[in-house]
């Protein structure tokens, strides 16, 4: 079976070579083709798919539902409003799609831990799982773990263009400003497609 | 009949047919110094028309190889991996050839940091052997309101091959089989291509979105053209600004107020033991 496979291998590779040459059709005068008529049509709408379930099994994260968000005023991603969900920027591609898909949740609360407290712990080749309404599973590898000062967040890598289906992680880090109440750091994990 | 392909296939006949890949990548001045994740993509594409369908070897310069894709076929083209920056080899065999096997292809490929490539591979090499075409896939947004789309040119027995849309929009014009054609920005929509190799003719509504590159492959199909869109990524329509504030700082060392769960827990445990001692002491 595979002797024979290679023989074919071969012998096709031995006759698309012949195929190549130029084919021997006659060369008619070069007659200028007629313009394609009409007009791109707008897109249908998208279909409604939403991702349901993040799983990181590294850090012991399964959460079962995600909340889409938004922009603020200043053009900010929002974080979920509750501490204890996960979060996907909405405007973005869904888990799954091309381009980075964005998923932020808090590191703690106000009280203790959040869903992503242990996200810094995080390493190249974790694996993280999400789960789309339309039944669909994509299975991202952890490629680095970044941690950013807030007012040196480098917006162009974290939400600039990403081959394939990539995945952006996001949280708080570094040290507590406590007169501002605010971290004065993000982590920013970094995921993508990766074989085997 | 079977002596001659297993000549053919011994490491002499393989010189041919292996190549050897170098990537050129651009030289930017900010590569070095902007953040990022660090790493570059890789795929892969079947395009060689009668070539069966193959198994992918993939390993780090140096290492053993190991399946990374099995029986992928004419058309096909693998989901982006991700890797670290340097220097990989990837070999085909037929689909479930033992690992030993010698390759029909075998590419040495050197990967830079934040670049994506595929690795085409067409049955152009010398006396029709697999030839494997790296190109640089497309990794800016292109502008507002508009997707980016090329044409690889799979289609060996019907070419060369010309892509058109209306509105003038002209993607691939007599493309040799083997050509990857240049990015072209269109206003996004369902586009109508009229697809023409000599006297075949055919049509494919493909779908643009805006701030997708979207990488057109035109394969041959029993005497037809065939037109199949895949993606090659993709941007944030509105990419946020600033970062992200996702904490409460209730684990914050800093903070003092939420540690009054650290001190009951402490309060607990000490009138646990307390008590266990008490209980001894009996």
């Amino acid at each position: 079976m595979r002797a024979d496979l290679g023989a074919l291998l071969v012998a096709v590779l031995l006759a698309a070579g012949c195929s190549t040459a130029p084919a021997a059709v006659p060369s008619s005068s070069p007659v200028p083709s007629a313009p394609v008529a009409g007009r791109p049509q707008p897109l249908p709408p998208a279909a409604d798919v939403r991702p349901v379930r993040l799983r990181i099994p590294a850090i012991g994260v399964d959460a079962p539902a995600l909340v889409p968000l938004g922009l603020g005023a200043d053009h900010e991603l929002q974080a979920p409003g509750r501490f204890e969900d996960v979060g996907w920027y909405a405007a973005g591609p869904v888990p799954g799609d091309p381009g980075p898909a964005v998923i932020a949740a808090h590191v703690d609360s106000r009280s203790g831990p959040a869903p992503f407290f242990r996200l810094r712990d995080l390493r190249d080749g974790d694996q993280v799982f999400v789960a789309r309404s339309d039944g669909q599973e994509t299975r991202f590898v952890v490629d680095t773990v970044q941690r950013y000062p807030k007012n040196a967040f480098p917006t162009d890598a974290v939400y600039g263009p990403a081959p394939g289906s990539a995945l952006r992680l996001i949280t708080c880090g570094g040290s507590f400003d406590a007169a501002k109440r605010s971290y004065r750091d993000n982590i920013v994990v970094y995921a993508s497609t990766r074989w085997g | 009949m079977r002596t001659l392909p297993q000549r053919l296939l011994r490491p002499g006949g393989l010189t041919a047919a292996a190549l050897l890949l170098v990537a050129l990548t651009p030289v930017s001045a900010e590569a070095a110094t902007a953040p990022g994740p660090g790493v570059g993509w890789i795929r892969v594409g079947h395009l060689s028309p009668q070539v069966p369908p193959v198994d992918i070897y993939f390993a780090p310069f140096g290492q053993a190889e190991k399946v990374v894709i099995r029986k992928a076929g004419y058309g096909a083209v693998t989901p982006y991996s991700s890797l670290g920056p340097g220097k990989y080899t990837l070999s085909m065999r037929p689909a479930d050839a033992a690992a030993g096997t010698p390759p029909a292809l075998s590419a040495t490929i050197e990967v830079a940091e934040r670049s994506a490539y595929s690795l085409l591979v067409f049955a152009n090499g010398p006396d029709g052997t697999l030839k494997g075409d790296l190109v640089t896939d497309d990794l800016t947004a292109p502008g507002a309101g508009k997707g980016r789309v090329r044409v690889v040119e799979g289609s060996a027995a019907i070419a060369p091959v010309s892509v058109e849309g209306p509105q003038g929009v002209s993607l691939a014009k007599d493309a040799p089989y083997g050509q990857t054609s240049s990015y072209v920005d269109v206003p996004e929509g369902r586009w109508p291509l009229r697809l023409s190799g000599g006297s075949v003719k055919s049509t494919a509504d493909v779908d643009v979105k805006a701030g997708t590159s979207t990488t057109l492959l035109v394969t041959e199909n029993a005497g037809a053209l065939k037109a199949n869109p895949i993606s090659d990524g993709g941007s944030l329509p509105e990419p946020p600004k600033l970062g992200v504030e996702t904490g409460g700082g209730g684990t914050a060392p800093s903070s003092g107020l939420p540690l009054w769960p650290a001190f009951a827990a402490a309060g607990l445990l000490a009138a646990f033991v307390l008590g266990r001692r008490l209980v001894r002491a009996r």
